[in-house]
């Protein structure tokens, strides 16, 4: 074999490993921390005594942070406070815990109270996606909120509320 | 993927959502918690506003078994559903009872003339320096 035609397999072949390598994406490292706020409103779906009622729910908005407590699998303590606003005030905080879901994603699951100027405890579960997968990011997000005990409830119900949310997200480690 | 299917899921719940806003399902007149009222106001477990203490609430329930009373009391047996036999029935005994002019001749048995014993007199003894009786 001719010595060009040698180099040229080994120039080929050293262009498609280098070509190879740029085009796989690199795994990113989920941050260590990251903090998200949150604008949403939904509807809110409650009562008793054999009935049930449903209406628009308060506009909640929330800022959280959260920090990594495990790598694999990859699991955020998130905590933070809440606001729900627009046609009334209240103010609470929430916690729990998140997980990635794909490279865009979150899912989280944790408690929130209301505290002033009523109370209203309760469950949160909701699932963000985020873009673009920068360090800053756009995010939409779905939660779905039960509240069983407070004392802006009236006696023996409970509402569950479903909210659609928008908001931004940014690794802060 | 995953990512690709979790958009998709989401995506979906958001069109439901925003579905159950347009269906028309709310209905602002009613409440849920008592900070959807106005001012004053309490949400009732029924889901409407009502005016004053929540304490007031739970009395209107506590009413409602009285107006529930008189029914139960007309399932119990009344005097003046007797029929006519069971009411002569019940004038039965005064019919056979004496009139009240009969003699009445019945003896007394005790003895009259059982002996009464004497009263006991208590001697009273003279007390040295004291008038005698």
């Amino acid at each position: 074999m001719p010595v060009a035609d040698e180099l040229a397999m080994r120039w080929r072949a050293g262009i498609s490993t280098i070509a190879a390598l740029l085009a796989a994406a690199p795994a990113r490292a989920e941050p260590l921390a990251e903090v998200t706020a949150r604008l949403g409103v939904g509807v809110a779906a409650g009562g008793g005594a054999g009935r049930a009622t449903v209406r628009r729910s308060p506009v909640v908005a929330t800022f959280d942070g959260a920090y990594a407590i495990n790598a694999e699998p990859h699991v955020w303590g998130f905590a933070g406070l809440v606001i729900e606003t627009y046609d009334r005030t209240g103010v609470g905080i929430e916690g729990g815990l998140m997980l990635p879901v794909g490279r865009r994603g979150r899912a989280r699951v944790g408690a929130r109270s209301v505290v002033r100027p009523y109370t209203l405890h309760g469950a949160v579960v909701g699932a963000s996606w985020c873009w673009p997968a920068s360090t800053v990011r756009a995010c939409a997000d779905l939660e779905g909120d039960v509240y069983i005990a407070g004392t802006d409830l009236p006696t023996h119900t409970a509402v569950a509320q479903v909210i659609v949310a928008i908001g931004v997200t940014f690794d802060a480690w | 993927m995953r990512g690709e299917r979790a958009r998709r899921a989401i995506t979906a719940l958001g069109l439901i959502a925003a579905l159950l806003l347009l269906l028309g399902g709310c209905d602002a007149a009613l409440c849920n918690r008592t900070s959807d009222c106005a001012g004053g106001q309490v949400c009732s477990p029924a889901g409407v506003c009502l005016a004053g203490d929540p304490v007031d609430a739970p009395d209107a329930d506590a009413d409602a078994p009285d107006a529930d009373a008189p029914d139960a009391d007309a399932d119990a047996p009344d005097a003046l559903d007797l029929p006519d036999a069971d009411l002569d029935a019940l004038d039965a005994p005064d019919d056979a009872a004496p009139p009240i002019d009969a003699p009445i001749d019945a003896p007394i048995d005790a003895p009259i003339d059982a002996p009464i014993d004497a009263p006991q007199t208590i001697p009273i003894e003279p007390v040295p320096g004291e008038l005698a009786p």
